[in-house]
């Protein structure tokens, strides 16, 4: 065989065996964990008049913070059952895809809450943080199973449909509309999936 | 049999996962159903790769795997790419 040939068959096996190792960690507990959060969350938002953008933006910022740590310490502790390393190539290449719309999602918050600290910015922010988390879940999609592509969609049409509504009839706007769409999308969609997924994936190692 | 482009593509997919469905090693390379399923299945009768079919939510599943063999067969295919490439390599 011709040695460049060898090569390139070499770079192609490569390529292949690196596109084919998938994520798949069983993402059920996540997304219950990540849902029964975002429910608590809205909870407290609408329990507490949560209103301001500012304390707004803590509580769903803070609520996020603690279910990525968990979402971390779950998959650490299925990657050390299943004795392998927590950042696998398909880990790590999964982070690298999110971090881009998510970090977008943060600082066009951030613009936001630096604009005014009134409870009308909450639900744009709402809307943004659920469009640039659907980005998120979709760009992942690619290195997990295909059902997160799906999910991606769901937030991101979901964010689409309620613009249209809102937009149609902005009378509908509350003070409380920014818990109650984050409680929705993070809470009761997260909790819906985790529920799906629970019954329906197929329990299996390796990352 | 291994040295063909698709079947090759197929098998280093196998390699870096437990397991494969038919439908995302069809995503991934691009592959027809008929071209995927006659590369299979002449990768099954050499007895390099093994399928199971099952159900998930109501739906047929086609799982592939390797085998030992195959597995055997594909580290023996990349010594001997490697040994090439280092045989021509300038020193």
């Amino acid at each position: 065989m011709n040695p460049n040939l060898a090569e390139e068959h070499l770079q192609t096996i490569r390529l292949l065996m690196e596109r084919s190792a998938l994520y798949r960690r069983a993402l059920a507990p996540i997304m219950l964990t990540a849902g029964i959060l975002g429910l608590v969350a809205a909870a407290v938002g609408l329990g507490f008049h949560v209103e301001g953008s500012r304390a707004f933006a803590g509580l769903w910022l803070g609520t996020a913070c603690v279910a990525v740590s968990s979402a971390f310490l779950l998959a650490r502790r299925q990657a050390l059952k299943d004795h392998e390393p927590f950042w696998s190539p398909p880990t790590w290449r999964v982070a690298q895809a999110m971090l881009p719309p998510l970090l977008s999602g943060l600082f066009l918050a951030g613009l936001l809450v630096l604009l005014a600290n009134n409870w009308v910015m909450n639900f744009p922010m709402a809307l943004l943080w659920i469009m640039f988390y659907g980005c998120a879940l979709h760009s992942a999609g690619f290195f997990m199973t295909r059902g997160i592509k799906w999910f991606g969609w769901v937030f991101i049409m979901g964010a689409i449909l309620l613009m249209i509504t809102i937009t149609a009839d902005p009378g509908t706007v509350t003070p409380g509309t920014g818990n109650r769409v984050m409680g929705l999308f993070f809470g009761g969609l997260h909790l819906a999936y985790g529920v799906y997924l629970y019954f329906t994936e197929k329990k299996q190692p390796a990352a | 049999m291994i040295h063909e482009k698709g079947r090759l593509a197929i098998m280093s997919m196998l390699a870096a996962s437990p397991e494969l469905s038919f439908t995302e090693m069809r995503d991934a390379l691009g592959m027809t159903d008929g071209n995927l399923t006659t590369h299979i299945r002449a990768l099954q009768q050499e007895g390099y790769i093994s399928v199971a079919k099952s159900y998930q939510n109501n739906r047929p599943l086609t799982t592939c795997s390797l085998t030992p063999a195959g597995r055997k067969a594909f580290a023996e295919y990349i010594n001997l790419l490697e040994q090439i490439v280092r045989q021509n390599r300038p020193k």
